[in-house]
């Protein structure tokens, strides 16, 4: 058996969205656990004084990357089915700044505003109110920005191993080595500055 | 032993063993030789039957644009799907191809074309490649020439409904009222007739 399965069992778009809403909920779940939910524990990161979403985070890419290598190392899932965003450098810089400044200001970021709405907090239910009144509007001015929108392609599908011509592997051992460095970095911030008074 | 400590050995022996896994390996472009005979299999289709194909709303084929990007964007067959051959090379698979129905390759180079019929005849994907490649759909249909004052009236009946195939397939609607255009509209008439006889629609 290949993966992606929608492709070999030829499922219905409506069972497409039953799996879509499971996995969903099964994620969210997970979040809420983590903390997630919460914009105070969200907010730490950006002072480096909680860096567990971050931690979270990179664990997940990095799993998802071991699990993806290993299958198409194997043969078991078909890359070429796989969603890569095209590459848009400036476009893809500011998008980043908006939803960094989102984020740091609202103290969600949009799925974790949807984990924090669904245990009821005021805070998340405003912050997607605020994010869909955002893409209204978004949706009304990108017609006249398309030019922008569309600019500055450097690729369609470009992936680490394509662009630096080197193997699945070795770039996932590069990513590992850079996840650790990375993990060590936020124990050194959360020991320099997790001590400080909470944020209120 | 700190639980980190381990944690860390675990990950990088994961990433040690991950650069000795098997790396699936893709053909380069000049690694690909075409032989000698498969010049006389490769199937062709005619790019005028390729046109009443996509006017008929024909189904089960689907046209494949083998140009780079850069040079798709100059002439386009609407339906055609734009996969160059050397993207199909990088492709992991070629699975996903297999529905795409009955394969029609374009190129304005010939070799191309027979390289990518070729290399897909080697995975189980027969394909054929439109006679001429674009140079001939640009000049057929994209832009009919008249044959002459001294032309039959077969070639003009002939120049007429090229004329109107390319009027259909650029957008222009059926000014000439050319006989593909009318065939069609009798089609989707008798279909119509037919669904409401069914009780359909």
């Amino acid at each position: 058996m290949i993966f992606p399965l929608s492709h070999h069992l030829e499922l219905s778009s409506e069972s497409n969205y039953l799996i879509a809403f499971l996995i969903g909920i099964g994620f969210g779940f997970f979040l809420e656990q983590g903390g997630f939910g919460n914009a105070n524990k969200l907010a730490k990161t950006f002072y480096f004084r909680d860096m567990t979403v971050v931690k979270v985070m990179f664990t997940a890419i990095v799993t998802a990357m071991i699990g993806l290598i290993i299958f198409r190392a194997f043969g078991l899932i078909n890359m070429d089915q796989i969603w890569i965003n095209p590459s848009y450098i400036v476009p893809g810089i500011f998008g980043g700044l908006v939803m960094g400044v989102g984020f740091i200001v609202g103290g969600y970021c949009p799925g974790t505003a949807l984990v924090g709405m669904a245990t009821l907090k005021v805070d998340a239910w405003i912050n997607v109110l605020g994010g869909a009144l955002g893409m209204y509007i978004a949706a009304e001015v990108i017609p006249y920005t398309y030019t922008f929108w569309k600019s500055t392609l450097i690729g369609e599908r470009i992936t680490l191993p394509e662009y630096f011509n080197i193997s699945y592997g070795l770039t996932g051992f590069f990513v590992i080595l850079f996840a650790l460095a990375f993990f060590g970095f936020s124990e050194v911030m959360e020991r320099k500055f997790g001590n400080r008074e909470e944020l209120r | 032993m700190n639980t980190r400590v381990v944690n860390v050995i675990v990950l990088l022996v994961i990433g040690l063993l991950l650069i000795a896994l098997p790396n699936p390996q893709k053909l380069e472009l000049k690694e690909l030789h075409l032989p000698n005979h498969y010049h006389y299999l490769v199937e062709t289709i005619e790019p005028e039957l390729v046109a009443k194909m996509i006017i008929d709303d024909f189904g089960g084929f689907t046209i494949i644009d083998l140009r780079p990007a850069s040079g798709s964007n100059l002439t386009k067959i609407d339906s055609a799907l734009s996969l160059s051959l050397e993207e199909m090379l990088r492709r992991d698979s070629l699975l996903d191809i297999k529905y795409w129905g009955n394969l029609i390759l374009v190129d304005d180079k010939l070799e191309r074309m027979k390289m990518a019929a070729y290399y897909l005849s080697q995975n189980g994907l027969p394909a054929t490649i439109m006679e001429g490649g674009f140079g001939q759909w640009a000049q057929q249909i994209l832009t009919p020439t008249f044959p002459g004052d001294l032309a039959s009236d077969l070639e003009v009946e002939q120049y007429k409904e090229r004329l109107a195939i390319s009027n259909f397939l650029q957008g222009k609607g059926d000014s000439l009222g050319g006989g593909v255009v009318i065939k069609k509209k009798r089609r989707i008439l008798r279909r119509v007739v037919r669904q409401e006889g069914e009780g359909g629609c």
